[in-house]
């Protein structure tokens, strides 16, 4: 294998590819010196990824700076990930999460593992800790279930294509929807597929949404949801429409969802 | 954890001690052997678009490297500081990160890149292929490097932005330009075209149509135009250039380009222009 690697500022940040069934997963391991729990960073979907990615890696800074080591990734045909992202499914997502949850705790098997999702993410950590991954769960602005995530995109879709009315045509949000039956429709550049449209109006979490205790008390394990609005922008509901705001002062909501996890988990710092 | 695939490699260069993060994509058509400077390859240099992370809208930064990479020019995508996975702080408003490109101040850490990749990967040059704010960085480093030869810019612009993001023609003109022209940029672009440097700039209807006004490249293209710049509008793409025909057509215009400009050794154009040459030569 032939690498080139400079000294880096810091050694504990370390980007890398884990093999997944033919693919490559593009991860990014923000470790610490003596850690006391892990959490798996399950970003926002396509698009919204883009939008997101500097608050989401400082919020890794600030975890790792703080003795809790994370993982970030890119979903499969993602991003730096490989892999074709219309060939994808939300199933294979949801792999992706689980392979990386055991690769975490392979590394440290003492530690407490914590799933942290954000938008599309959250319902892609949610599943997994429904299915027994995890110590606790944490997650951010969750949708009702995918389609709310494809949705917006499509909308987006809409958007860009009245710019060109004049040589596409005027269509109506049902007329995209008609299509996706038989042709894949780009949005922001990712081609969704039929198949993908479909499964996304039944791909939602197995955990009541608006009720921590009572998700709590079906798992067994703590669990916070927090909504988050525009405010937290552009890690959530960043989107191509005029964003202002690229790297937000977020330090109290990463304080309390720090004090949160090492509460949770039942470490301290 | 592996740092590389069969095609891609993670890569990073030291600036200023911040950790720069890339990807690479491996170059995979082989050559014959590097027996000159000419022989040897010339790599293409991805800075970032605006904020977004190397990836760019879409992933279609990542579609056009492999693409290049396939063809014979290894590629390489780039985090600048504070951007994607690169060590440093971006500013917290847009206004303030674009306020930063317009200085050039992004510069310096494309010309290390630049000056380390060309090193490490036994590079004759390096060529940028950069959108909207990268292009504005990319014209400055070009105009510094001696490692870059040669120039994509996906919708430049020269004017500074004020409050509001609307380009003001406010005030009175300059030289023939509007107030808010962005003059040390200018003569960076004016630096480059003189200089003979290959520019190929590619724009898409809706940048043109947004905020209207003065016509910078118009004008620029009428004052500085040596015969070493192309322009071909890319129809029916949005500004990202991602969605629509826009990803296919840009991958399809800037291999036409690096074919006519920057052939790979043994390719025919290469073979025509070394006819070229030798015939001027004897004659």
């Amino acid at each position: 294998m032939n690498t080139h690697v400079e000294h880096v500022e810091n050694p504990l940040e370390q980007a890398g590819y884990l093999e997944l069934s033919g693919t490559h997963l593009y991860t990014v391991l923000h470790g610490a010196t003596d850690p006391i729990a892990r959490v798996l960073l399950v970003g926002p979907f396509a698009s919204e990824r883009h939008y997101s990615y500097i608050p989401w890696v400082r919020w890794a800074r600030f975890l790792a700076a703080r003795r809790i080591e994370a993982l970030r990734y890119d979903y499969r045909g993602i991003g730096e990930s490989t892999g074709v992202f219309g060939e994808m499914t939300l199933g294979d997502w949801c792999e992706d999460v689980t392979f990386l949850a055991r690769w975490l705790e392979d590394r440290s098997p003492d530690l407490p593992l914590v799933l942290h999702g954000l938008e599309m993410g959250a319902i892609l950590a949610r599943k997994a800790f429904a299915a027994g991954t995890g110590d606790a769960l944490l997650t951010w602005a969750a949708p009702a279930n995918a389609n709310e995530v494809l949705r917006a995109a499509l909308l987006r879709r809409i958007t860009v294509d009245r710019t060109f009315k004049s040589t596409v045509g005027y269509r109506l949000f049902s007329d995209y929807v008609e299509r996706l039956d038989t042709v894949p429709i780009e949005a922001d550049g990712y081609q969704l597929s039929a198949k993908l449209w479909r499964e996304s109006f039944t791909f939602e979490t197995p955990l009541d949404q608006n009720d921590e205790s009572a998700a709590a008390a079906s798992s067994g394990r703590p669990v916070r949801a927090l909504p988050l609005d525009k405010s937290a922008a552009p890690l959530v509901k960043g989107s191509t429409m005029g964003y202002l705001s690229v790297n937000p002062d977020l330090s109290e909501l990463f304080a309390d969802n720090f004090e949160w996890i090492t509460y949770a988990t039942g470490v301290l710092p | 954890m592996k740092l590389a695939t069969e095609t891609r490699e993670i890569v990073t260069v030291a600036v200023d001690g911040m950790c720069l993060r890339g990807t690479h994509h491996r170059s995979r058509k082989k050559l014959a052997p590097a027996r000159s400077e000419r022989s040897r390859r010339i790599g293409v240099l991805f800075p970032n678009s605006g904020v977004m992370p190397r990836t760019a809208t879409g992933d279609s930064a990542v579609y056009w490297a492999d693409s290049f990479a396939t063809v014979g020019y290894p590629s390489f995508r780039f985090d600048l500081a504070g951007l994607g996975d690169s060590d440093g702080q971006a500013p917290s408003r847009v206004l303030d990160f674009l306020a930063r490109v317009n200085t050039g101040s992004y510069a310096p850490q494309i010309c290390t890149i630049a000056r380390s990749l060309t090193d490490r990967f036994d590079l004759s040059s390096v060529l940028l292929v950069a959108h909207c704010g990268g292009t504005v960085s990319a014209m400055y480093a070009a105009a510094a490097s001696k490692e870059v030869k040669g120039l994509v810019l996906m919708d430049p612009y020269f004017h500074l932005q004020e409050a509001g993001g609307q380009r003001s023609l406010a005030g009175v003109a300059e030289n023939g330009l509007p107030r808010n022209a962005n003059l040390p940029l200018i003569d960076c672009w004016n630096q480059l075209s003189f200089s003979g440097t290959p520019i190929l700039v590619l724009t898409a209807p809706s940048f043109k149509a947004k905020g209207g006004g003065f016509d910078f490249l118009d004008y620029l293209l009428s004052t500085s135009d040596r015969g070493n710049i192309a322009v071909q509008p890319i129809e029916d793409t949005p500004h990202s250039f991602a969605e629509g025909p826009g990803k296919e057509a840009v991958r399809k215009h800037i291999e036409r380009w690096l074919d006519a400009w920057f052939p790979l050794a043994g390719s025919s154009s290469a073979v025509q222009n070394a006819l070229e040459l030798s015939a001027l030569g004897s004659s």
